[in-house]
Order: C-alpha cells, then sequence, then structure tokens
C-alpha cells in the first residue's frame, strides 16, 4: 500500500486517503486538433514497465491534484510536484538518474 | 500414550482446573494449556483426519507451522473452523470439535480413500475434468466436494469483536526472542519510535528455554533486566500474542492481534503499522525427515516433544525414538532422558557427528546409531514400532524397535516468509539446507531505501552467542546508514561460544527408498502430498517449482508449507535432476498465517458496513412508514405507503396527488456545486454542452454534461446567483463526481481560471412542491407573489416563509406548475413541517423517488443513469438542441464531428406504447427485429396519469421508426408488441409547467 | 439569512473510554482566496483580523478560528453568537472579490471527544501519523475515517473536535459507539 507525499499538505498520504488519476501531462486535444491526436488524447496511455508519471489527487485531504514520479516494478517514488507543471520538474528527473542510470528521461 | 507428568510446566497453572469438551467428550486441562496440550494431556494423540486420503493424523507441532490439528472451536455465533488447536488457548467451557469426518474421526467412512490413493495422485482434479463430461458434474464434483476440506462455515452471525488499528512507527521490531529483544535495546534512546510485535504470549522465544539447566540463572537475570529495559524505555511498545501477517508497500506491515488472555471478550485486533524500517527477528522453524509412515499420529518435530514437555509438562510418550540429522535434537532426548523417560534408540542419519552434545546423550546412556534411519513405522492409529534401515539403500529392515513416539528433526528452516512478501530475494544455503535472506537483494522502502534488515534464526544465525554478538554491530551499522543519533551500543556477551551445532542436509530417508515406500513419505501434510505426487508432477514435465506446486497443491494449505517447503523443493530439485538453488522457491504472500475474515471486515460489519446517507427530512419520512430506495450512498424515501395500500396503489395515489392537487418531494440530495468567479462563466461553458455565460441573475437553464468521448456524463438546472456566482445542479448520485470532475478541469487543465468551487449539497436542502396547486400553497404563507409575472417559469427568487429564508426555483421535472425550495438544511425539517401543514387544505401529499419517476417518464424527461449509461449522447437522446454551435470549445465538441457519433444507426431515444395498455415491459427487455436485439427499454412504468403501460427505450435510428410496432423480447419469452412514439406522452406543449 | 448554533451537547452513551459529545452545527464559512489576491487577503485581515494559518494548523482570536483545509481553502469557525454580524459583513464584503466567504454552517455536524485516550480512539479509524504532530499548536486535519471524509481539530491531546457531513451524523454515532466500548482501549503489553 503506498505512502505518497502531498505537496499541498506536507505530508505522507496513506493510499486509501487518494485517488489515482492516471497518466501525467497528457495534453487536451480540442475541436481544432486533427482526429489520430484526438484519438490518441482519448484512448491512448503509456503503459511503461520502469518508471512512469502518474496523477493523484488527494480526495480525502485537501482535494488538490500532485503528480509523483514512481517504478512500478519496485514501487520506488522519486518524489511528488504540483499539477500545474507541464512535465516532470528537473530535480525529480535528476533524483531518478541517481538510482536509475540507464533512464533516458522524459519522454511526451 | 500422552500423558501429563506430575510436576513442571512453565507456562500452565496446575492450581487452576480448566473443562473442556473434544467431539462430545468431558476432559480437563489446566489454565495456560493450549488445546493441543491438553489434548495430549488426556492422551487425544489421533485428532484428525487428513485432507484427501482420510488417513489418521495426530497433533504434529506446538506452534503456528501445525499442519494437522485443525479444530473447530467454540459454539454457535462464536464458532471458528479451522483453527489451529496449538495456537488457541485453552478456556473454561470450550468446545472442540475435530473435522474432516464422516461420521466420527475414529470410524471415518471416507478413510476408504486411502485404499484407491493411487487415484488420487498429483492432477487427478484436474484429470476429472477431461472426460467423460458428465462424470464431473454427477460423479467426481459431488464426491470430491464432500470428501475433500476442512471445518464448516459457521452458521450463525460472528458476534467476535473485531477491530482495526492504525499505528506509524520509526522501527517495527518482528519477534520478541533473544535477536528482537537485543535490537530493541540497542536502538532505544536514539530519538526513534519503536514497536515490537511478539506473537507468543511471553517474550523470549527459545533461549531460556535452551540454556544448559547450570547456566539457567545467568540467562535469566539477562531476560530479566532486558524486560526491565523494555518496559523503563518510552520509546519501545512491546505487543504480545501479535503475529505480523503480511508486508507490503512503502513499510506497510499488517499484524494480528489475538488477546485470548483478556479479562473481558477475547478482541482480535488488525493494526495496520506503517514502519519505516523493519527489523525481522521471526526466527525459524523446525522441518521433519520425509520417511515411510511418517504421517501417523505420535510423530512429532523434536522440538515441540521438547515444548509440550518444558511449557505444558505433557509427554508424547514414554518410550520415544529420535530421527535427526542434525545435533540440535539432541536437546529433546537429554531432557527426556533426565526425566527417566526411555529413549531405546536414536537414529542419526549422519555418518558421524562430534558435537559435545552427543558425548552427552551418550553418557546418559542412550543408545545412538549413526548412519540409520528408520524404514518403517507400525501402528495403525499411532505409533507402535519402528523398523531401523541403512541410510544409503532401499529401506530393508535391520531391527524393529517397539515405541509409542517418534521425534522426528530434520533441521531447520529460517522464517523468511515475511522477508519475501514484499520483493527481498532468497539465497541457497547449501552446507545448511534452507534459504535464508540475501543481504544484497533486501525489501525497498518508498525512497528506495533498504527497508527491512534480518538478524537471529531467520537470519540463519542460530547461536545463542553468535546473535548477542551480531545484532548490536548490525543495529549500530544500521543506525548510521540511516544516519539516527548513533550512540554505539555495546552489550557484553554472557554465552559462551559453543562448538557449532551442524545439520547435514538431509531430507528424504532411506535415500533408496522402493516405490512402495515412496508411496508412503508425506510432504506436506495439510494436503496430503506425497512423494511420489512430486516425482509424478516432475515426470509429467511440471519443471518449473511454481507450476509444480500448483499442480501437487504443494504448500498451498492453510500452513502454507510451514514445514514442507524445503522437503518439497528438494525432492523436486532430485526428480528433476537439478541442483536446488537451480530449481528457485515459490513465492511466499501474505499473511503469513490464517487470519479471520471477520477481522478483515473489523469493526466494518453489521451497521458500520457501509455508511447510510440521510437527508435532513429522514426522521419525518421514517416516521411517517417511507420505504427507502438506495440512491449512491443516499437513503431516499421510494413511496409512503398508507394503511393497508398495495404498492401499486400508493404510487398511483402520489402521482395523482401530484398532477391534480399538489405534492411534497424530499429532493435534498440533489447535488449543489457553487461555482465562482470572475471566470465562472467560462469555466461552465468549458463544462456544460450548453450556453451558461449568457444566463442572467435570477435565471435557470437546465444543462447537460459530457466527457471528451460525447456521451452524456451528468445533468441538472444550473441557476446564476449573480454576476459571479453560479449554483450548479446534480444528479443525486452523481455530485460527487461532478465537483471532482469541475476540480480536476480547474486545477489541471484551466488553471489559469479565477473560480473557486464549493460543493454546497449539503449546506441546502431542496423541497419539491409540485403540482396544479402549488403556487396556492406556497402563497397560503404571507407575503409571497408567485405569479407568473413576479416568477416566471425557469427564475427563481430568495424570500422568506415565515422567517425560514428561501430559494424558491420555478423549474419542473414531473411537467406540473411546480416549485423547488432550496432552504439551510437545519431549517428544512421545519420548512417541511409547515408545508405539510399548510398543504392539508389542499390535500398534500408527499411523493417518493419512484412516483418522481413515473411522473418525468410521463413527460419524456432522462435520468442520467436509465436513460443513458456512458455510451450516449445528447443526440441519441433528441437533445441537439443543447448542443452549443456557438461555442468555441467545450467538452466533448470533438467528438460530435466524429463519424461513428452521427450514424443513423445508433441507438435513439423514443417513447414506446405497448399495443395491450395493461400489460407493462420488464425492463431492460429487447428489442428484436429480423432475429436481432435493435435496442432496449431503459424505462418502464404504469401510468396512472394515462392509465395505461408507457416506457422509454433506446432503439436503433428509432426516430425514424416512428409509428411502427416492434417487437419485445425479455427472459420469459413472451414477446410483447409495442408502438415506438415521440418519448413525451402528456402535455407536450408545456402549458401546465408555465401556467 | 438567520442562524442557529446548537449548544445543547448531548453525550454518546455507554461505558466507553473517553467522552463524546454530540454538538451539532457550528457556524462556520469556507474561504477560499488566492494568496496573490491582495483585496481579498486584506479584507480577511480588516474584518476578522486573523493571520492565515499554516499548513495544517490553525489560527484563532476572538473565538474565531481560522483552520486550513488547502493552499487557497479554510475553514473559518465561530463558537460565539456575537460574532455572528461580524461574519456577515466579511462574508458580503469577501463575495465582491474574487475570493469566496460562503455560508457552510449546515453542511457538517460536530462532535466533540474529551479524554486522555482521545486520539487512541481515532487511531482506529484514521490513517494518520498522530505522533507527528506539534500539539502546542492547535492542529486541523482533514482525511478518512473508515469510507467517509472527517475533520479533526486537535485543541489539545485531550479535547478534540471532530466534523463529518451532516448526512453521515448518525453513522458516526454509530461508529463511536462500537469504538469507544470501554475494554477496547489500545493498550501495549510492556
Amino acid at each position: 500500500m503506498l505512502y505518497l507525499f502531498c505537496p499541498t499538505c506536507q505530508r505522507d498520504c496513506d493510499e486509501t486517503e487518494l485517488s489515482c488519476g492516471g497518466q501525467a501531462h497528457l495534453i487536451r486535444r480540442d475541436h481544432a486538433s486533427n482526429d489520430k491526436d484526438f484519438y490518441k488524447y482519448l484512448y491512448e496511455r503509456k503503459n511503461d514497465k520502469g518508471i512512469i508519471f502518474e496523477r493523484w489527487r488527494h480526495v480525502y485531504g485537501c482535494g488538490k491534484w500532485f503528480h509523483t514520479a514512481r517504478c512500478t516494478i519496485t514501487n520506488q517514488v522519486f518524489g511528488s510536484y504540483s499539477a500545474k507543471e507541464v512535465q516532470p520538474p528537473k530535480s525529480i528527473l535528476a533524483n531518478i538518474r541517481r538510482s536509475r542510470v540507464d533512464f533516458k528521461g522524459w519522454v511526451k | 500414550m500422552s500423558s501429563r507428568l506430575p510436576q513442571e510446566g512453565s507456562r500452565i497453572n496446575r492450581e487452576k482446573t480448566i473443562d473442556f469438551r473434544f467431539n462430545g467428550k468431558n476432559l480437563k486441562g489446566f489454565d495456560g494449556d493450549t488445546v493441543a496440550s491438553a489434548l495430549l494431556a488426556n492422551n487425544e494423540l489421533f485428532v484428525a483426519r487428513s485432507f484427501k486420503y482420510h488417513r489418521p493424523r495426530g497433533i504434529f507441532s506446538a506452534g503456528e507451522e501445525e499442519p494437522n490439528a485443525l479444530m473447530g472451536i467454540g459454539k454457535g455465533s462464536f464458532f471458528e473452523p479451522n483453527i489451529r488447536a496449538t495456537e488457541i488457548k485453552l478456556k473454561q467451557n470450550m468446545n472442540v470439535e475435530s473435522q474432516n469426518h464422516w461420521p466420527t474421526l475414529k470410524f471415518d467412512f471416507l478413510s476408504i480413500n486411502n485404499l484407491f490413493s493411487r487415484f488420487f495422485a498429483a492432477g487427478f482434479y484436474y484429470k476429472t475434468f477431461m472426460w467423460p463430461r458428465a462424470a464431473w458434474k454427477y460423479l467426481f464434483e459431488p464426491m470430491i466436494r464432500r470428501a475433500s476440506g476442512l471445518g464448516n462455515v459457521p452458521r450463525e452471525y460472528d458476534e467476535e469483536r473485531y477491530e482495526h488499528i492504525y499505528h506509524h512507527t520509526d522501527v517495527l521490531i518482528i519477534g520478541g526472542g533473544l535477536a528482537g529483544i537485543t535490537a530493541a535495546k540497542a536502538l532505544r534512546d536514539r530519538g526513534l519510535s519503536i514497536m515490537l510485535c511478539e506473537k507468543d504470549c511471553v517474550m523470549g522465544g527459545r533461549y531460556l528455554e535452551d540454556c544448559k539447566s547450570g547456566n539457567q540463572e545467568r540467562y535469566k537475570k539477562l531476560h530479566k533486566g532486558s524486560m526491565e529495559i523494555l518496559k523503563k524505555s518510552k520509546d519501545i511498545s512491546v505487543k504480545l500474542n501479535t503475529t505480523v501477517t503480511g508486508i507490503f508497500d512503502h513499510g506497510f506491515v499488517l499484524a494480528y492481534e489475538e488477546n485470548q488472555h483478556s479479562k473481558t471478550a477475547t478482541k482480535k485486533a488488525l493494526w495496520k503499522i506503517r514502519a519505516k524500517t523493519i527489523i525481522l527477528c521471526a526466527g525459524a522453524i523446525e522441518r521433519p525427515l520425509v520417511f515411510p509412515d511418517n504421517d501417523l499420529p505420535g510423530i512429532m518435530l523434536a522440538i515441540s516433544v521438547r515444548d509440550y514437555l518444558q511449557k505444558y509438562g505433557v509427554l508424547l510418550g514414554d518410550r520415544l525414538v529420535l530421527t535427526t540429522n542434525n545435533d540440535y535434537a539432541y536437546k529433546t532426548v537429554i531432557e527426556l532422558k533426565h526425566r527417566g523417560i526411555d529413549i531405546p534408540v536414536v537414529l542419526d542419519a549422519r555418518a558421524s557427528a562430534d558435537n559435545p552434545i552427543i558425548k552427552e546423550a551418550k553418557d546418559l546412556g542412550i543408545r545412538i546409531l549413526f548412519g540409520k534411519c528408520i524404514g518403517k513405522v507400525e501402528g495403525r492409529r499411532k505409533v507402535s514400532a519402528i523398523g531401523i534401515c541403512s541410510v544409503n539403500g532401499e529401506g530393508t529392515i535391520e531391527e524393529l524397535i517397539p515405541c509409542n513416539a517418534i521425534a522426528v528433526s530434520g533441521g531447520w528452516t529460517p522464517n523468511v516468509n515475511l522477508w519475501s512478501h514484499c520483493g527481498g530475494k532468497l539465497l541457497w544455503d547449501g552446507e545448511c539446507g534452507f534459504y535464508k535472506p540475501d543481504p544484497e537483494n533486501t525489501p525497498i522502502g518508498k525512497e528506495g531505501e533498504t527497508n527491512m534488515l534480518a538478524l537471529g534464526a531467520c537470519a540463519g544465525v542460530f547461536s545463542n552467542y553468535d546473535i548477542q554478538d551480531q545484532v548490536p554491530r548490525k543495529i549500530n551499522q544500521l543506525a548510521s546508514r540511516l544516519k539516527i543519533k548513533s550512540k554505539r551500543y555495546i552489550e557484553t556477551n554472557i554465552f559462551s561460544k559453543e562448538p557449532t551445532k551442524r545439520t547435514i542436509p538431509t531430507f528424504v530417508l532411506p535415500h533408496g527408498a522402493s516405490k512402495d515406500k515412496q508411496n508412503k513419505m508425506f510432504i506436506d501434510f495439510q494436503n496430503d502430498v506425497k512423494l511420489s505426487d512430486l516425482q509424478l508432477a516432475a515426470q509429467e514435465g511440471f519443471e518449473n517449482v511454481e507450476h509444480a506446486k500448483r499442480y501437487t497443491t504443494l504448500g498451498m494449505a492453510t500452513d502454507q508449507g510451514k514445514t514442507s517447503n524445503v522437503n518439497g523443493i528438494y525432492v523436486l530439485s532430485q526428480s528433476l535432476g537439478k541442483p536446488v538453488d537451480k530449481i528457485g522457491h515459490t513465492t511466499f504472500r501474505p499473511p503469513y498465517k490464517p487470519i479471520p475474515l471477520g477481522l478483515i471486515a473489523g469493526q466494518y460489519a453489521k451497521k458500520l458496513f457501509k455508511p447510510v446517507r440521510k437527508t435532513p427530512i429522514d426522521k419525518w419520512n421514517s416516521l411517517n412508514n417511507a420505504i427507502w430506495e438506495p440512491v449512491a450512498d443516499w437513503r431516499r424515501a421510494y413511496a409512503y405507503p398508507k394503511g393497508k395500500e398495495s404498492l401499486e396503489e400508493t404510487l398511483n395515489r402520489e402521482v395523482l396527488s401530484v398532477r391534480k392537487n399538489v405534492g411534497l418531494l424530499d429532493a435534498s440530495t440533489l447535488g449543489k456545486i457553487l461555482v465562482k468567479g470572475p471566470d465562472a462563466g467560462r469555466l461552465l461553458d468549458l463544462i456544460y454542452t450548453n450556453m451558461m455565460s449568457t444566463l442572467k441573475a435570477g435565471k435557470c437553464r437546465y444543462g447537460l454534461m459530457c466527457n471528451e468521448a460525447g456521451f452524456v456524463f451528468d445533468d441538472g438546472v444550473v441557476a446564476r446567483l449573480n454576476d459571479q456566482s453560479f449554483l450548479c445542479h446534480t444528479t443525486s448520485g452523481g455530485a460527487d463526481r461532478v465537483y471532482a470532475w469541475l476540480e480536476e478541469w480547474l486545477q489541471t487543465e484551466w488553471h489559469h481560471l479565477k473560480v473557486f468551487i464549493v460543493n454546497l449539497t449539503e449546506q441546502y436542502s431542496q423541497i419539491a412542491v409540485a403540482g396544479p396547486k402549488a403556487r396556492e400553497l406556497l402563497q397560503a404563507f404571507k407575503s409571497i407573489d408567485l405569479s407568473a409575472e413576479k416568477l416566471p417559469f425557469m427564475n427563481f427568487i430568495e424570500t422568506d416563509i415565515d422567517n425560514i429564508w428561501v430559494r424558491i426555483y420555478r423549474i419542473s421535472f414531473s411537467g406540473e406548475l411546480s416549485y423547488e425550495l432550496a432552504v439551510n438544511s437545519n431549517q428544512s425539517e421545519e420548512l417541511w413541517n409547515k408545508l405539510v401543514k399548510a398543504g392539508k387544505k389542499y390535500k398534500v401529499q408527499p411523493y417518493g423517488t419512484e412516483a418522481l419517476h413515473i411522473l418525468r417518464a410521463e413527460k419524456g424527461f432522462i435520468v442520467v443513469g436509465d436513460e443513458t449509461d456512458g455510451t450516449v449522447t445528447p443526440h441519441d437522446l433528441g437533445m441537439e438542441w443543447i448542443v452549443s454551435k456557438k461555442k468555441n470549445d467545450f467538452i466533448g465538441k470533438k467528438a460530435f464531428s466524429l463519424p461513428h457519433l452521427n450514424s443513423t444507426l445508433r441507438k435513439q431515444l423514443v417513447g414506446i406504447l405497448t399495443l395491450d395498455k395493461d400489460k407493462v415491459l420488464p425492463d431492460g427487455c429487447h428489442a428484436v427485429e429480423d432475429g436481432k436485439a435493435i435496442g432496449h427499454v431503459t424505462s418502464t412504468y404504469f401510468s396512472p396519469t394515462l392509465k395505461r403501460s408507457i416506457a422509454l427505450g433506446l432503439i436503433e435510428n428509432g426516430r425514424s421508426r416512428k409509428g411502427s410496432t416492434l417487437e419485445f423480447q425479455s427472459l420469459s419469452k413472451e414477446s410483447i408488441f409495442a408502438k415506438i412514439v415521440d418519448p413525451n406522452f402528456y402535455d407536450p406543449e408545456g402549458a401546465k409547467q408555465n401556467e | 439569512m438567520t442562524q442557529r448554533v446548537p449548544n445543547k451537547m448531548n453525550r454518546i452513551k455507554g461505558d466507553t473510554f473517553v467522552d463524546v459529545y454530540e454538538i451539532g452545527s457550528i457556524r462556520s464559512l469556507n474561504v477560499r482566496v488566492n494568496h496573490e489576491d491582495k483585496k481579498s487577503l486584506n479584507i480577511i485581515q480588516r474584518n476578522i483580523g486573523i493571520k492565515l494559518p499554516s499548513v495544517q494548523k490553525t489560527t484563532e482570536k476572538n473565538k474565531l478560528t481560522l483552520c486550513w483545509i488547502s493552499n487557497d481553502e479554510y475553514l473559518l469557525l465561530s463558537e460565539k453568537k456575537e460574532n455572528d454580524g461580524l461574519l456577515n459583513q466579511f462574508e458580503k464584503q469577501m463575495n465582491l472579490t474574487t475570493g469566496v466567504a460562503e455560508n457552510t454552517t449546515d453542511l457538517r455536524y460536530w462532535f466533540l471527544i474529551k479524554g486522555n485516550r482521545s486520539l487512541d480512539l481515532l487511531r482506529k479509524g484514521v490513517p494518520l501519523d498522530f505522533g507527528k504532530l506539534e500539539i502546542a499548536e492547535k492542529n486541523f486535519l482533514r482525511t478518512r475515517l473508515g469510507e467517509i471524509q472527517i475533520n479533526i481539530l486537535i485543541k489539545s491531546l485531550d479535547e478534540i473536535l471532530i466534523s463529518v457531513l451532516r448526512s453521515h451524523k448518525d453513522y458516526m454515532i454509530d461508529w463511536f459507539e462500537v469504538c469507544s466500548k470501554r475494554g477496547t482501549e489500545i493498550n501495549f503489553d510492556l
């Protein structure tokens, strides 16, 4: 059972306090987008084995969304950051590289 | 014959006799006994029938590893099946029953299975599926169901008390033996919170009982000193009777507290522990040797023989043979011999051994035979003699020795289960013959750090000297790694360094056992898995250990293979001709030992099972005979039957009172979400399919929201309170969902918008006053002018009714002249009562959710969740008018342009009128055309207003089918024919609601 | 809008190891403010004169308590009838800005737990680490208890205010009755 840091409440939260919102940093495609991009936005999600970036909401607490970087194999967490970030902050990426030398960086 | 010695027993109080019943027999034990020790004291050796073959089985151990002695304990609402007799404390008048036999334990009809054992070999169960087909249903399944299995399911509601407790700690120490105690002492005073869980009711584990009698005083002093330190240390919390059963991600640990000693009822608690660092001191479990007939009652683990002797003063037999492959087991026979028990022979599988303990045994006059083992055991229901044979060879009996008990020891298996639960890897130690934790591949915590350390016997360190030597050192290392206050901890080792006690890894004896003997060698007692089964699995190609496990069910019983795992893996490696470390091991999974289902529920049973949300008018509803309907977590009044009315009559009355006079509805559960800020209109324009920003203050507008895929998600009336504020009403079940939806878009996509959202669902209660006399009723209260000029349809005003603030929306979900009154929840009951009182003159009737649904269906209004199922667009519902063409962007806009959402083959909302007007279509039944389902019924009622059956449905290309007749089929196979019409059966022009 | 603050406190019955009282409604406002919105911040300062609390804390003055819910959300509680005028004024002014002050008095139902085992009682349902709290200051925590959301205002170790949605009132009373029975205290053995 995960224990994730909520950047708003500044504390670790039991997984039962949170709800998961899937892949982070999705770009919304509106009516002006082409069908292919829209299809990808609606239905295509990454399913990586290893490092993923995901969204969580502290639904039982402050109600705020945040992002985390997590390894799906070991459940190691590399940090939480604001849901307003459009890509993972440098500090998080550096944190990942420290324990995963082969980490290729964040891919859109 | 097993019996109780006249003195001795560190756990029992001989002053206090306890009466209990075993299979209807009245027996006596002492306070402090376990059920197992009390049974043994009463010479009850044979206590169970095995799982598959119904072979007689006896108590095999003295702890949680027990594979045989599973009992049904208690009676009625306190009955619990499958309890290990070795773990449950004896209580006055306790009822104990053995399991898995018919009619009685001694004369079990199904023991006939034993004679046909070759049909029940590994995988027989799967083979019964193959052929012939009918045999499974009529022969195999009924037979297997009767024959196999554990105890009976309790018949009554469980009255036991269960609880969940959360606990957070810096360090969790699992096990209160020498390693655990030393670790706790070494960690104290460093600013850490430390919790220690010990499964037993006393601290100390094995080390006190293991010492030589001469050193007892010194060890006792050490123990006493340690206990005082633990007691004094404010940073250390100790839980006894608490078994850690599972370790999960990020240091989450489940522990099962079973306090059988409390003065009140047994308390069972599930501790949900979050630990930063876990120190595993879980000890080790002795494993048996595998030899022919090794499952007869009277055979027991050597350490358990000693436990019963020292802790309970109980003797397994007065003529006991030990078969072993290690030095440690000699302690058992030495202790027995000291008490004058006859030890005819010790069979040591090793060629020779030179530990001083062997000399000690020899000096006591014990006959020791090296290179020998048991070739057969005589006795039908318990041991009567053994046949000695050579370790090497096929097992020819050299000598027959009468005896009534066998102590068996095949060495020790470290308790590594918990290490493995959350990713820790294991190493095969070929020298000692066991798996131990791999210190290089530990379980990790949330930051990827090592979060578990194994110490003592569970790490393969068995001697007291080594433990007291290593533990402080390892704890000091841990402290500096964790960068915690690192005051070095030093402890003088009071144990003397002894020559290593050796185990020569042997598992199956004799090595060249014949087929006939292999057929009687049991590896997993609880699942009746024999040596021959594992060999068969290997032969049939189950080479992977995980496959062989599932095929043979080795280690899959409730004991999780605690005594059988290593032996099983060894046999598999032999059969496959591969070394053990190349075979791998099966995965250990939680729980370490079985926990009751009630414990998982905790206090959340009965009235706490599920939160039921109640409206502010719930008390009135309840007093007025409401029958309830669950709507999301709410309970809502479904209808208010009067006297002897049938439900049909009630609904008829409620609907007609709205159509003819006036009705009151408790609509408090309706979602109410305040959207406030300079950009509120912009946000709502993005959320709803229609335009909301143009709505004028004081007015209401119905809105529909869709998801990005273009499917309807929720609906409701939006009221503009002022320039900056909108109050959005949602469906009852959708309030939390819509609130979360708005927050999500606002926080993660449109965070530049200056908007705040407040979920006010429960701040306001809502009362619908609907019917032709609604206006009269409300105007009966002074000062309210509700004329059509003052308050036209889809407008609202704020006013007072008898000093109660109300916001009156003129909206209608019934098609009648209708008002909905929002009131602060604390005053809602008061207002409701006033309306009921004032309404008497107008024959006001409260109406429930079913009448509400009938009324709206007569008008053809949709209900999200009835007419929609997550795949329905506004166009499908015939609501193109609500999808804005002017707006630049909104959620769903792109999807509406996709071709498949505009196909004429999509199902469209239509009205359905049965040809036989009294016939009501079954809900959800299908419309069938040319043998193909082309749609289904979404709402169906008998309309009291129209005095005929009406329905709404989604039918392929339905709008172009108006006027045609379709066939509807349901499970009853009866066809009902109905005409497709416009989905608006009552007052289509809307004259009434606009009155 | 008229307000009612019930001040009767029903003791939840039974032989319990803590005392639990039903308080009912407490006059309260949901306050939403963006920290860059100087105008709203000024109004809070001018009208109620309380500093915004830091994360999971409260600030108070004149029986008014401002509780931290999130970085833009606060709960203002008033335990004194005399404050009503002040609050009405504040509500009006605040709603002219881009912030929010919305009456939520009727939204929640409040309970008071008294006794030195109050936190132990909560530990039976709340997944929080109470050991990490600095008890010198009053803490305000929002989390879950069993399946429902709960607000916890820790005034001191033996005085804790709890609130739940009003619809969960009966469920909460049942929970208190089941979990606070004497004989079910959380104990350690050494």
